[in-house]
């Protein structure tokens, strides 16, 4: 509550009293880099991330799991870059947090600088990944959490084909590990075109008595970066082919 | 040197690097103005002083970040706006937000044929203030009683000179409203 002495005097007294002091310039400054420092960390952050997220969707591809329908769910969380798009959300937020918290760019509408913020962080991750440096940072060490690779789950692995028999393919894993994987009659595979030695294929099954029972075989292609070499057209590929129509 | 004659920016300049006395001669420039305003947020004179008090207590803390090549009118206001906000904030019981009740109903003796005019506006606000919303009661009370311009209420409030126009005209319009439905009845 407020005394009946006027407030200049009140004001008066307690500067003369050092009871109020002015912060120094350098407070200023500092906050001023800080917030400058926070918000392009902020961008910067979310763009690195984005980068990350887009070179595991590109080698991954985990929404390829989600066209094989349910069965194709569980490879597909597996496979989604959580961590990185997390982390790029998060940079996403704080960047805009402190712009909203100092009023800056108060004069463009919010909605257009949250617009701005998400399509400058995809556009510059987009063009990061295009230039290569998440495959030259995912070997190193503080990198190494979020490029996480799953090539094999509970009901689906991921390999290259080294060997076609008629109703078998042995498929490697970029760790070496090999696997047989057994073709039935009710084996969905897609597209219907034949698979060839050298060619990625996503397997979707279950394993039983040491032998793996594919359900669904996607074709898939060694994407830049990925662990897997590349791979020439079906058409020019020497070597055994697995013909779908030709299956017993 | 006459300290009357500077103008605002020049004064705090020297308040912060010559004689931080002078600051009562900020206080004293916009006491009533900033009372005024801060009874836009609390209608009520000892709780608007309490709000003024700590405004110019920020603003004497803060003034090395003040740049002088701004308007230092639309900094304080900000301040006091800031403070009552929080005022409010903490004493919610006692005082309310509520947008909810855009205009309840003003009685005026008012022609409802005749046009309001900025003079009618600064009547009808300064007598019905408090049955607006603070949404619109903020930059109405900046453009009408404290005749500040569309830009520097910008300044102010911290929104796009564009919204600040769309909330004048549209609480003009709700007093109208208003106005036009209590002389119905």
């Amino acid at each position: 509550m407020a005394n009946n002495k006027p407030i200049a005097d009140k004001i008066s007294e307690k500067i003369a009293s050092h009871q109020i002091k002015m912060k120094p310039k350098a407070y200023f400054i500092t906050g001023s880099v800080l917030l400058g420092a926070g918000i392009a960390a902020g961008v910067m952050i979310a763009m690195f991330f984005v980068s990350i997220a887009v070179f595991r969707f590109r080698v991954h591809e985990p929404f390829d799991y989600l066209k094989m329908g349910r069965p194709g769910f569980m490879p597909f969380l597996h496979n989604f870059p959580w961590i990185p798009m997390l982390i790029a959300v998060v940079g996403i937020i704080a960047g805009l947090y402190l712009i909203k918290r100092f009023n800056i760019g108060y004069r463009q509408a919010f909605v257009g600088i949250v617009a701005g913020f998400i399509v400058a962080a995809v556009g510059f991750g987009l063009a990061i990944d295009a230039s290569g440096l998440p495959e030259r940072v995912q070997g190193s060490k503080p990198f190494k959490p979020f490029f996480q690779e799953n090539y094999s789950g509970e009901n689906w692995v991921v390999g290259m084909v080294e060997e076609i028999a008629d109703d078998q393919l042995t498929i490697t894993q970029p760790e070496g590990k090999t696997t047989i994987i057994t073709i039935e009659n009710t084996t969905i595979i897609k597209p219907r075109t034949e698979i060839t030695n050298g060619e990625i294929i996503k397997v979707l099954g279950q394993q039983k008595n040491g032998e793996y029972f594919a359900e669904a075989v996607f074709h898939g292609s060694p994407p830049r970066g990925g662990p897997f070499p590349p791979h020439e057209k079906p058409g020019n590929v020497k070597g055994k082919q697995f013909c779908p129509s030709r299956r017993k | 040197m006459e300290i009357q004659r500077l103008r605002d920016e020049e004064l705090v300049s020297i308040i912060r690097d010559q004689d931080q006395e002078l600051y009562t001669e900020i206080v004293n420039r916009y006491e009533q103005k900033l009372r005024r305003y801060a009874l836009v947020f609390v209608h009520d004179n000892d709780k608007a002083d309490d709000v003024l008090q700590s405004t110019f207590i920020k603003a004497f803390i803060n003034l090395k970040g003040f740049n002088t090549k701004k308007k230092f009118s639309s900094w304080i206001y900000r301040i006091l706006h800031n403070e009552a906000i929080n005022y409010i904030k903490k004493h919610k019981r006692e005082l309310s937000l509520d947008d909810s009740t855009e205009v309840l109903r003003i009685t005026s003796d008012i022609d409802h044929n005749q046009e309001i005019e900025k003079e009618e506006i600064k009547t009808f606000l300064n007598e019905h203030m408090d049955r607006l919303s603070i949404k619109y009661r903020e930059p109405l009370a900046l453009f009408y009683l404290e005749d500040y311009s569309y830009g520097e209420i910008s300044e102010i409030l911290k929104m796009p000179v564009g919204t600040v126009g769309t909330r004048v005209s549209r609480g003009r319009g709700l007093l109208k409203k208003s106005i036009t439905k209590n002389h119905g009845q």
